[in-house]
């Protein structure tokens, strides 16, 4: 499982060991892994294998995917990263939100902000109906609270057509 | 509530490495929250819920508040706000934005904030902008922008970095801003009507100035203001943080200019020349301006950008002395 096939021709480039809940081992270099906060104050503490027992290895997988795209970010390849960014938010609720909980807890700032706009995308102009539908959000106003509530903020309930659709 | 027993028994499970400390759900917990086919966005942690919130328009994220109680008020914890509304009057600017607290970016943008009585509904307080920013004491980056019948706004920000402001400068007052600086101002008066002085004391109230971004186009200049301005712009200079100002300006704006940039100890990396033409009757006092100019001028000015160059005699004479 781990991914040290680049570690012959890193020559002195340091290396970091990140160890998945599930106890799997990914070698990378140090380079990759700072772009996330939490481990890269683990590093400046000298630590160079690091224990995520919240991140299972599929999450991190994808975790590292991101982190090895964004590492080779230029001026020249946005537009690369951009259709990386794209596929890489498609998936299902599930896969997401155990990556914006491990983004979160790792502190990778461009992964976060990726998945919480990648979430915002699908509220966004959604009736309230179809954002309960398509979260699993069980309504517990009674129908009186609900008018209640709607009235305090009656602006933003108003004029315009609302998305209904579940995607 | 199986969801809500969750949130309230969860306990955190802490790795504690070094002098750091992390703490997540327990994998189990994490699992246990996936049982529950309910309400998997609830499950995330409330700053991820936050950051998601403010990824959406205002008006979406006020609307979350209806999707169950958890989500009520949810949306208070929003941190950056734009608002740019058409000048209608029609939507009520909601009396719950007072309790953002969290504010940091703030942006109204050619927002109607007291229609007048006679339109339906007076429902804005004329207050509004003003009571909101002094009820947002973290607010970091302020943006106001031709903010329609407003009153007087008394600006009491203690952390605020940024301002980008446009309309009339005499209805703004900057009380409490000693973090202005990074960015600071963009400044676009779109008519100056202030009453005397009002140029230099809002300048004065900016004391950590670093990075002025002046336009104003539509200035429209008599001599009483023009004088005033020149004062303003003196004050500007003795600003000891000040690094780089860009002024796009027409008129008699830039002979003001020059009268500050001629004396030290003012440095501007940047200067930024009118970008449309000069008014031909300012003629007479672009032609003074070599005489009064001293060769202190160019041992300060770093940079100068020249747009929109039409060939008139004071641009060419602005060359020419370059």
């Amino acid at each position: 499982m781990a991914s040290s096939s680049s570690s012959s021709k890193t020559g002195l480039k340091k290396m970091l060991t990140l160890k998945s809940s599930d106890g799997d081992e990914f070698e990378l270099e140090e380079s990759i892994v700072i772009q996330c906060q939490t481990i890269k104050h683990m590093v400046e503490d000298g630590f160079s294998l690091i224990p995520l027992q919240n991140v299972d290895t599929k999450t991190l997988t994808k975790i590292i995917e991101y982190m090895k795209k964004h590492a080779e970010k230029t001026e020249s390849n946005k537009e690369e990263i951009k259709n990386f960014n794209k596929e890489f938010v498609k998936g299902s609720f599930d896969d997401q939100f155990e990556l914006v909980s491990a983004a979160n807890y790792l502190h990778i700032n461009g992964l976060m902000d990726l998945l919480c706009q990648s979430i915002a995308d699908r509220i966004n102009n959604k009736s309230v109906r179809a954002v309960r539908e398509i979260f699993n959000i069980s309504n517990d106003y009674t129908p009186d609270e609900e008018e209640k509530v709607r009235d305090e903020h009656k602006w933003a309930h108003e004029g315009g057509e609302f998305d209904e659709s579940l995607d | 509530m199986r969801r809500k027993e969750y949130t309230e028994a969860r306990s955190l499970n802490l790795i504690l490495v070094g002098d750091y400390c992390f703490g997540m759900p327990r994998n189990g917990e994490k699992h246990a929250c996936q049982s529950v086919p309910l309400d998997i966005l609830s499950c995330l942690p409330e700053n991820v819920i936050c950051d998601t919130l403010m990824c959406l328009p205002l008006r979406d994220a006020v609307r979350t508040s209806i999707l169950s109680k958890k989500w009520r008020y949810r949306w208070n914890g929003i941190q950056h706000l734009v608002l740019e509304l058409q000048c209608n009057g029609q939507y009520k600017l909601p009396s719950s934005l007072l309790t953002c607290l969290h504010l940091r970016h703030l942006s109204l943008q050619r927002c109607l904030l007291c229609p007048p009585p006679e339109l339906s509904g007076v429902t804005i307080s004329s207050d509004f902008p003003g009571s909101l920013i002094s009820h947002s004491p973290l607010l970091e980056h302020l943006v106001l922008i031709h903010i329609s019948n407003m009153n007087l706004i008394e600006i009491d920000a203690p952390k605020l970095r940024s301002l980008v402001f446009a309309g009339y400068i005499h209805k703004i007052r900057l009380r409490n801003v000693p973090l202005l600086a990074k960015d600071s101002v963009l400044f676009e008066p779109s008519c100056v009507k202030a009453g005397k002085h009002d140029l230099a004391k809002f300048f004065e109230s900016i004391p950590a100035l670093e990075h002025l971004l002046w336009k104003c186009n539509k200035f429209q200049c008599l001599i009483d203001e023009a004088v005033e301005l020149q004062s303003a712009l003196c004050l500007i200079r003795s600003s000891s943080y000040l690094e780089d100002i860009e002024i796009e300006v027409l008129n008699d704006v830039f002979f003001s200019l020059f009268c500050v940039i001629r004396d030290p100890p003012f440095s501007p990396k940047r200067y930024l020349d009118p970008d449309k033409q000069l008014d031909p009757a300012t003629s007479d006092y672009v032609d003074e301006i070599p005489a009064s100019f001293s060769d202190a001028i160019l041992n300060y000015l770093r940079e100068v950008k020249l747009k929109g160059i039409v060939g008139t005699r004071p641009e060419m004479q602005l060359i020419k002395l370059l």
